[in-house]
């Protein structure tokens, strides 16, 4: 059941929130994947509560009412604690209400907890946690996908019908194409980030993950009103397509023209090549047109996301440093030693690496030949983006080459997984939208699929392609 | 020594602004309040949070660079300049590195030879202010009501030679911050800090010496006191056949002296970047057209109107605008004064306002004697009510026990006696009393005149017409 | 591209982040195994081309994305109370935070 037809039988009175709550909370206490980090049960139960009042007088008020979800522990939580996934936070009691935390509530939701991540969002494979890593129920033996990997497990095991991720590099994409779920990562500036833990603030986007395309609808239409507190927020107005996207029929597909750039495709594993070959005829015989195009700059994105991210991040993480809130070791003899005891202890090995990588790509003597040619080289995928979609409505993209990697293999090789985000990484470069989309199943009987990439703020038409195409699977 | 080397100074300024609230929060600005009640998770640097701009900062950039002839750029850009410091809450201040919002003005200043000297302004680029941090023996407390207060930095081109000519541009750039009405501009607080660099290069020489910056100036007269101590120093080591080696340096006012605070090796690597969480500053160029029409009328027009209209001594006039307050202080007394003169006016605001201020250490602004008061004071000094002398006395009254003049001079009874029949009779006693005098006078000994007025005055408690007394004593006695 | 043990010992510094033996050298690895990956990005001529910072600076032909930054009135809001300021503070005191006393600070950068 997705958030649309649970919308549909609450309105139609069949289910109680109380109902699906319980139901949730139930299968977060028992889970045994380690998706949570908090788990609000009091809290949970109060909303349901509340909703079922307002569904009893008025039915339900949006789509969200009453439907139980879980928030990626990047999340700000007035009065719940929010950890980022790190030993520095890990005791951290936000003041504040964030963006994403307060439109979900103002919708109804009922909020069942903070979902595991790799730690302030770094990580492909939720293993880089303060809290341990989190678990893939389809297979135990290879990895959720991270960093919102709390997330995605959280909707498969049943523990919420739709949890709210973020996206930097493919945080939310990677963990939906390996648990066989829908995301969307929106346009660069459609939701506010008013209270989202920054990791790399001109690439990090708040991103939904659910069990439908509709649903991803439903979501922005919850979470686009304009905040002022965002600077980068673009105040583009409330998107209201919900039904419209849900409504979409298989025919709109009918001349869609759909880029491919073929040396994306071959480089794949074979069972997930041969998955996303499949996905392109079927695109096909629904009447799109397959076009060929160039993306020959993205293949210096891996390079160009891992200087401009860690850089940024680098910068956001200086914030952490035992002196206002988080984590201080006081055995520290003075202010030297106190933040570097603490910054030491309380980041893990992954954030600690990140943030000497960043720091040397912007150091006096190296910003030129780092960060400023990472910005140069932003430019020209970006352009090639641009260049593309003259020519084709939507992009199609693997999101990864292959299907979820086994467990520990990220702790071995740290510096080898980078490359994993090859696929996912240039749209948040370009600051495009992105839906990720399940499609068969790939090497060791695990799900993968495929991303559609849309124009600048073109999340009403992407979203509309991708409902089409679900409807013809 | 000076003689031997041309001295370069280049200052730099911050001005924190007086705007309600912060830069990039909506916590309001205040100059007292108890500790860490005027800060919000954005400017304590909580995870999450974002800045947001406050649009009066953007306006009283524009307005300072309008009255500095800068260039105003419609389009510039936020950066990043990162360090830790406990009351640095974000581990990074949100400033104007690579493009500012105002470039290439200048301040004009009188400089030795009498000459119109133009100090050029390199940038004037918006930041914030840290917290304070108040140090102990066993710790170190932490306030960050000021964090995410607005500061203008106000970069000057090195085109000061000398302590007079710095002290000089202060205070020009202190008028035109408090005319504009952006910032207090208050030294003293805290609301105006100077940081002063300095070299020296050998006369005839196109090399410029290697320079060093103290900072944290916080009075007119430290930075002149510095750059003495500093050019002294340097030269001396120039003398010596040394190198000055590029340091960053502290000054104690107290003990007058200069300590080093680290070379520049130890300098910090602030990794600037553009700001990413913020679009650059652009606004069109009506902005700009509509903040010009409000600009008030700044401090050289000022001084040249007053020269003009009332007919003031440049070094008066100079005086008089050198706060916006003064400056209007001045002119409402003219406007109650009902005597033609306004010299009376500046000399007395110049002369004793200004000493009974600094016994006590006011500024003009906390004056207890009003514009009207003290024009009031001195219409009666015109009219002949008071004499010159007794209006000092009530003058002082009036400042110490913040009364009006009426009052003191009832409550004293003080008023002039002008009256020729009272006066006559005071003259009667005094002469009635001094046969001895009167006989001595009327046979030659002409002196003894003065010794007849001096006793109508101590008889009268001063308060006799001296002019009348004149008079009518010659018209007794001669 | 060589990155030394000194290298590394000076980013950890400016990063205020201490690092063991072990550590350092296992850093020194790791920057070194991406920096040479890195290297990749020299291939491409790059010297005329304008940086890109921000996505929202490209979309400029988009009529709602206003030129002019959007701002706040100079009008002041609720700050938090002084318990919520300090509630997450590892030590507080006189309602201010409180740390081990810090030996030179004119040395303030």
């Amino acid at each position: 059941m997705d958030i649309f037809e649970a919308h549909q039988k609450l309105k139609a009175k069949e289910i109680s929130p109380s109902e699906l709550t319980r139901q949730c909370l139930d299968k977060a206490l028992k889970s045994k994947n380690n998706s949570f980090i908090s788990i609000v049960e009091d809290f949970a139960h109060q909303c349901a509560l509340e909703s079922e009042k307002r569904i009893q007088k008025n039915g339900p008020q949006t789509y969200l009412d009453g439907i139980p979800f879980s928030l990626k522990d990047l999340f700000i939580t007035k009065g719940i604690r929010t950890t980022a996934g790190s030993m520095i936070l890990a005791n951290y009691i936000p003041p504040y209400d964030g963006y994403v935390s307060e439109k979900l509530k103002k919708a109804g939701g009922t909020l069942i907890g903070k979902t595991n991540c790799d730690e302030f969002g770094m990580g492909s494979t939720n293993e880089n946690s303060y809290f341990g890593p989190v678990s893939n129920p389809l297979n135990r033996k290879f990895v959720p996908g991270g960093s919102s990997g709390g997330s995605a497990v959280s909707v498969l095991e049943g523990s919420s019908f739709y949890s709210m991720g973020t996206d930097t590099g493919g945080s939310i994409r990677l963990p939906a194409n390996f648990c066989g779920l829908i995301s969307l990562r929106p346009s660069y500036g459609r939701i506010s980030r008013y209270g989202q833990i920054a990791h790399s603030s001109s690439l990090d986007q708040c991103a939904p993950l659910g069990k439908s395309v509709t649903d991803m609808a439903c979501l922005l239409e919850a979470l686009t009103e304009y905040d002022v507190r965002d600077a980068t927020n673009v105040p583009l107005g409330t998107m209201s397509i919900a039904q419209d996207v849900h409504q979409t029929p298989p025919e709109h597909l009918k001349g869609k023209k759909i880029g491919v750039y073929a040396p994306f495709i071959d480089a794949c594993k074979p069972l997930v090549k041969s998955s996303l070959e499949k996905a392109l005829k079927h695109c096909e015989e629904a009447g799109a047109k397959i076009v060929t195009i160039d993306l020959r700059h993205l293949k210096y994105a891996i390079s160009t996301y891992y200087i401009i991210s860690t850089s940024e991040a680098s910068s956001n993480l200086a914030r952490f440093d035992g002196i206002h809130y988080g984590l201080r070791e006081s055995d520290g003899q003075g202010l030297e030693q106190t933040y570097q005891k603490s910054r030491s202890r309380g980041f893990g090995n992954e954030v600690k690496r990140r943030i000497l990588l960043g720091t040397y790509s912007l150091s006096a003597g190296y910003y030129d030949a780092y960060y400023k040619k990472a910005c140069q080289m932003r430019r020209l995928i970006f352009d090639d983006f641009q260049s593309a979609f003259k020519s084709c409505d939507v992009i199609f993209s693997p999101v990864c080459a292959s299907t979820a990697f086994p467990v520990d293999m990220s702790q071995k090789s740290p510096t080898e997984m980078y490359i994993n985000d090859f696929y996912t990484v240039p749209i948040a470069l370009a600051g495009l939208p992105g839906l990720a989309l399940p499609y068969g199943k790939g090497e060791n009987d695990l799900p993968t699929g495929f991303q559609l990439i849309g124009k600048p703020f073109g999340e009403k038409e992407l979203l509309k392609i991708g409902r089409a195409l679900e409807l013809t699977y | 020594m000076e003689s031997r080397y041309n001295t370069i100074i280049g200052l730099e300024v911050h001005a924190q602004l007086a705007t309600k609230t912060k830069t990039w929060c909506r916590c309001q600005v205040v100059s007292h309040a108890i500790e860490n009640t005027k800060v919000c998770e954005i400017c304590s640097g909580h995870p999450g949070t974002l800045p947001s701009m406050n649009q009066k900062v953007r306006d009283f950039a524009i307005l300072l660079g309008l009255a500095t002839q800068c260039r105003i750029n419609l389009l510039s850009f936020f950066d990043r300049k990162n360090y830790f410091y406990p009351d640095l809450p974000k581990g990074y201040q949100i400033t104007q590195y690579d493009v500012p919002i105002c470039q290439d003005g200048h301040i004009e200043i009188t400089s030795d030879n009498g000459e119109i000297k133009k100090i050029g302004i390199e940038r004037i680029q918006i930041e914030e202010d840290t917290g304070k941090s108040i140090h102990n023996k066993k710790s170190t407390l932490i306030d960050l009501n000021r964090a995410g207060t607005p500061l203008l930095e106000i970069v000057g081109k090195p085109d000061i030679v000398n302590s007079k000519e710095a002290v000089s541009y202060l205070k020009k750039l202190h008028a035109l911050l408090t005319y504009l009405g952006i910032s207090s501009g208050n030294m003293q607080e805290g609301n105006m800090r100077c940081d002063v660099n300095i070299s020296l290069s050998p006369k005839r020489s196109q090399k410029r010496g290697t320079r060093t910056e103290t900072k944290n100036l916080n009075s007119f007269r430290s930075v002149e006191h510095l750059i003495e101590l500093e050019v002294q120093r340097q030269g001396q080591i120039l003398d010596e056949g040394k190198k000055v080696i590029q340091q960053t340096l502290s000054f104690d006012v107290n003990s007058s002296t200069i300590k080093i605070l680290r070379t520049k090796s130890d300098a910090n690597d602030y990794r600037y970047f553009p700001e990413p969480d913020l679009s650059p500053l652009a606004f069109e160029q009506s902005l700009v057209d509509k903040l010009a029409a409000q600009l008030p009328e700044l401090p050289d027009a000022k001084k040249s109107r007053f020269q003009g209209q009332y007919k003031l001594s440049s070094y008066d006039a100079d005086f008089l605008t050198s706060s916006k307050f003064l400056a209007d202080y001045f002119e409402k007394a003219v406007k109650f004064f009902r005597g033609k003169d306004a010299k009376k006016i500046s000399n007395w605001i110049m002369v004793e306002l200004f000493h009974a201020l600094n016994e006590v250490a006011l500024p003009i602004e906390k004056s207890p004697i009003s514009p009207a008061d003290l024009s009031e004071l001195l219409n009666m000094i015109d009219s002949g009510e008071i004499s010159g002398k007794m209006a000092k006395e009530i003058f002082q009254k009036m400042f110490d026990e913040h009364k009006k003049a009426r009052t003191v001079i009832e409550e004293l009874d003080l008023r002039q006696i002008n009256s020729d029949d009272k006066i006559e009779e005071l003259i009667d006693t005094v002469l009635e009393q001094n046969l001895n005098e009167v006989t001595r006078y009327e046979n030659g000994e002409k002196r003894l005149f003065g010794f007849f007025v001096g006793q109508v005055m101590k008889l009268s408690k001063g308060q006799a017409n001296p002019a009348k007394v004149n008079k009518l004593l010659h018209k007794k006695l001669d | 591209m060589k990155i030394s043990k000194k290298d590394v010992l000076h980013i950890a510094n400016l990063a205020h982040i201490s690092l063991e033996e072990k550590e350092v050298h296992q850093y020194r690895n790791d920057l070194e195994k991406i920096l040479h990956s890195i290297e990749e990005l020299r291939e491409v001529e790059t010297e005329h081309v304008k940086e890109f910072f921000n996505p929202l600076k490209e979309m400029a032909h988009l009529k709602t994305t206003s030129t002019e930054t959007q701002n706040f009135e100079d009008r002041a809001q609720n700050s938090l109370s002084q318990e919520l300021v300090l509630k997450n503070s590892p030590d507080a005191q006189y309602g201010q935070f409180k740390l081990k006393s810090i030996m030179e600070p004119e040395s303030k950068p």
